[in-house]
């Protein structure tokens, strides 16, 4: 390594810490640096620094972090983070943070991806770790990957054979990554049951994709004791999957003054960007222009405003 | 384990308790041919799975051939998964599958399907395992597609190659959907029978959440080139190409046109995506289409590309393996073209036609003269027969039976009212009271009457108006010097 290599890696350790740790002392980074130019002086890797476990765990995973870019398709600094991530003897915060290189790898690494097969087989015990950070963030990876085991365990979990891996509404998240894993059942139950609103807009945005919770969705949109935000996704749905459907209760809810104003702000939205131009018919034109005169909260009146700008134009 | 109880696995069998009598199968004929016969997409095995399930029992039993022997019949599933899939577990289970068979030289054609198998998991492979059914735990012991891929082509060696089994294969088979209703990617309507006709088509099926881009993607895709093929040759407005969604409640026409137009296909009247709206499970079964579902989800599907003749049956269909734009420019041309004995009977009906219409007398002269002849050669002493009668009835029937159907038509029911009573006068003169003057105008009543049907203007009340018309004027001439003369 040159000295301008060199200078050039410190550079990239000091600005890369604060990425792993939230307070980094100022004589952790400068005996890391110190480590690092001393390990790379004597060994001539800079994968001493990181494979130092008497180094704090969020600088090592800075130096990693700082070597990445360089060594991305490097076979021994792939088989090291993988190593690191599936090791339980190291520090969840390392692992936490070689996970997070391992996802910005899948991007920009030739040689992670042709190790697709180790990088699952490495995420997957991680599931079950004892750190919930970690398993989120396996949780995650696996999911993104449409790995059919994470999907089988994340389901099981829905259905009450298993304990939650995450809190509710990010495992229901997580299951959307796919559209084939065989979850639109249990989201019809959680969109309807689920304790929190959290959980059921999440189900809601989910279930966008299954023509067979139409009716369902339809529902939701016109529960008016159902909350705002759940009523919004479903709207969105709905949409989705009947847009004439949508049209024929969005111009209900637009027309029904007893209805909540941010779900007519978001209906008259929709209609008057998605419509039919036979949906946006007199008596909408009329009620609509009449509403631009009264009084209303900021987001029904800027969608007033918008439609009857589109109208008139 | 027992062979037979390969027919009652359907959507309700547990996967548990399929995959115990799949790993009990020994290497026998009788078990391999039972297994292949769970292999078609469309089985009702599948029905109500999901996607990962469906793979697993697919991989389960792909992945048994390497024991039990792999059969002739499980190619196309197994060839089918090395070329175009997109899942490791299927991928490894089809490379094993391929070792079943009796000697490496049987399998060396698949030796190009395993490069292609190599490249498409390269980058999607995943750890698997088939020692044990869906294991609830990560295994140690597990292996990759790449690794079963690798394996393969060591023991398949260097072998000469041979000829790749054909993805398509002829058929004749009527589709009876000619009735339901399918949508287009503007949003209009036809009906099968109306667009299907006339022209040979090209229909494949695709549904715009398929998650495998070399399956429908890759299928849209090729359609647009398939249409720039017969725009080359000439072709483009004799075919029609058409794409037909499995997921018709998900692909609105606005979804369909941007998957097409997105993929390089030039919408026009003979270029149409459709969606059955109501009855997509006729249009399945008509099909036999390759697909199945887990509620409006599709789990499971094989590429297909159908071709039907101009009366909408289908002549050949390109399934499992990727079709080339060629070999099916190649079928609809051999279409047009005909078959060799269909344009031999077709060019000697012309002919024939041409030269009964040029012997038809067409004039009275014509007429008079054909009597004349007739009457020379002696076909006024055709000798009595006892089946003329009959004959003649019967004729007489088939002649009004036509009328009416043409009368019921077209409201006219003049024509048919002159056969009817011709026939009757007919009748009466020949049969009842033998008195031929009134067989003869019997006679000329029902030719009257078929000619009325033959002239389409022709109009009863004119034509008397006319004939009153002209028997005035003759009896003005004859007795009143009628007009007067200038």
């Amino acid at each position: 390594m040159s000295n301008d290599d060199r200078r050039n890696f410190e550079k990239a350790v000091r600005a890369a810490v604060p990425k792993y740790s939230e307070t980094p002392t100022k004589g952790g980074l400068e005996s890391l640096v110190t480590f690092g130019a001393e390990a790379v002086a004597v060994e001539t890797s800079p994968l001493a620094v990181a494979r130092n476990r008497n180094a704090p765990p969020a600088e090592r995973a800075a130096a990693l972090h700082a070597l990445a870019p360089r060594q991305r398709n490097d076979e021994e600094f792939v088989q090291l983070l993988l190593k690191l991530a599936g090791d339980s003897s190291e520090p969840p915060e390392l692992r936490s943070g070689v996970l997070r290189i391992l996802r910005q790898l899948r991007f920009s690494s030739v040689l992670l991806n042709q190790k697709r097969a180790q990088l699952i087989e490495t995420l997957r015990p991680i599931i079950d770790d004892p750190d919930p950070t970690l398993r989120q963030d396996a949780l995650e990876m696996l999911a993104q990957e449409k790995d059919e085991y994470v999907q089988r365990r994340l389901l099981e979990s829905l259905t009450g054979q298993a304990p939650l891996p995450a809190a509710l509404e990010k495992t229901v998240q997580l299951l959307g990554y796919d559209i084939h894993a065989e979850h639109f059942p249990v989201l019809r139950d959680i969109a309807k049951n689920a304790p929190t609103a959290t959980a059921r807009r999440e189900a809601v945005r989910l279930l966008a994709s299954d023509p067979q919770s139409i009716q369902l969705l339809r529902e939701i949109f016109h529960d008016k004791n159902e909350d705002q935000e759940v009523r919004r996704a479903s709207a969105n749905g709905y949409l989705s999957l009947d847009p004439a459907g949508f049209e024929q209760e969005a111009k209900k809810i637009v027309l029904d003054p007893a209805e909540d104003g941010d779900v007519r702000a978001a209906s008259l939205s929709a209609l008057t960007h998605f419509a039919h131009p036979s949906t946006r018919d007199e008596e909408l034109n009329g009620y609509v222009e009449a509403l631009g005169k009264r009084d209303l909260p900021k987001p029904l009146e800027d969608a007033v405003r918008t439609y009857n700008r589109r109208q008139s134009s | 384990m027992n062979a037979a109880d390969a027919a009652h696995f359907d959507a309700s069998t547990r996967e548990e308790d399929l995959a115990s009598w799949v790993a009990s199968c020994p290497r026998a004929h009788v078990p391999r041919a039972a297994l292949v016969t769970l292999l078609p997409e469309q089985h009702r095995l599948y029905a109500g799975r999901s996607t990962n399930e469906t793979a697993r029992i697919r991989g389960f039993i792909l992945a048994a051939f390497e024991r039990v022997g792999l059969p002739e019949a499980a190619l196309p599933y197994v060839l089918d998964e090395l070329q175009n899939g997109n899942d490791a577990y299927l991928v490894a289970a089809a490379a094993k599958a391929l070792r079943g068979a009796d000697a490496p030289a049987d399998v060396a054609f698949a030796a190009a399907f395993l490069h292609t198998a190599r490249e498409n998991i390269r980058y999607a492979d995943a750890p698997v395992t088939f020692d044990v059914y869906k294991p609830s735990r990560p295994v140690e012991r597990s292996t990759t597609a790449a690794d079963e891929i690798r394996k393969t082509i060591e023991w398949i060696g260097e072998v000469d190659c041979c000829a790749v089994p054909a993805s398509s294969r002829p058929s004749r088979r009527t589709l009876r959907v000619e009735s339901l209703e399918l949508e287009d990617q503007d949003g209009r309507h036809v009906r099968f029978g109306e667009f299907f006709s006339g022209k040979p088509s090209v229909v494949v099926f695709f549904y715009s959440r398929c998650d495998n881009v070399r399956k429908c993607s890759l299928t849209v895709t090729k359609l647009a080139a398939l249409q720039r093929e017969l725009t080359a040759r000439g072709l483009d407005g004799r075919v029609r190409l058409t794409g037909i969604t499995y997921d018709p409640h998900f692909d609105l026409p606005p979804r369909m046109k941007s998957y097409g137009l997105a993929r390089g296909v030039e919408f026009g009247e003979n270029v149409r995506f459709f969606r059955a709206l109501e009855c997509f499970d006729d249009l399945r079964s008509a099909f036999d289409l390759g697909v199945n579902y887990i509620g409006a989800i599709v789990n499971r599907h094989r590429i297909e590309l159908y071709v039907l003749d101009p009366r909408g049956r289908i002549a050949r269909s390109f399934t499992h393996l990727t079709w080339s734009e060629r070999d099916v420019a190649a079928e609809i041309e051999r279409l047009l073209r005909g078959r060799p004995w269909q344009n031999a009977a077709r060019a000697a009906m012309a002919s024939l036609a041409s030269i009964l219409i040029a012997l038809l007398p067409k004039c009275p002269l014509c007429l008079g003269a054909y009597a004349s002849a007739l009457g020379l050669s002696g076909l006024q002493i055709v000798p009595h027969r006892t089946w003329l009668l009959p004959a003649a009835l019967i004729l007489v029937l088939a002649h009004l039976v036509t009328m009416g159907r043409r009368a019921m038509r077209t409201s006219r029911f003049a024509p048919l009212g002159a056969s009817a009573a011709g026939t009757l006068v007919l009748m009466a003169g020949s049969v009842v009271w033998s008195m031929p003057a009134l067989s003869f105008a019997g006679a000329a009543l029902m030719i009257a009457g078929a000619a009325m049907n033959a002239t389409p203007y022709f109009d009863v009340t004119n034509a008397l108006r006319s004939m009153r018309r002209a028997y005035t004027r003759f009896v003005a001439r004859s007795h009143l010097a009628w007009p007067p003369s200038r």
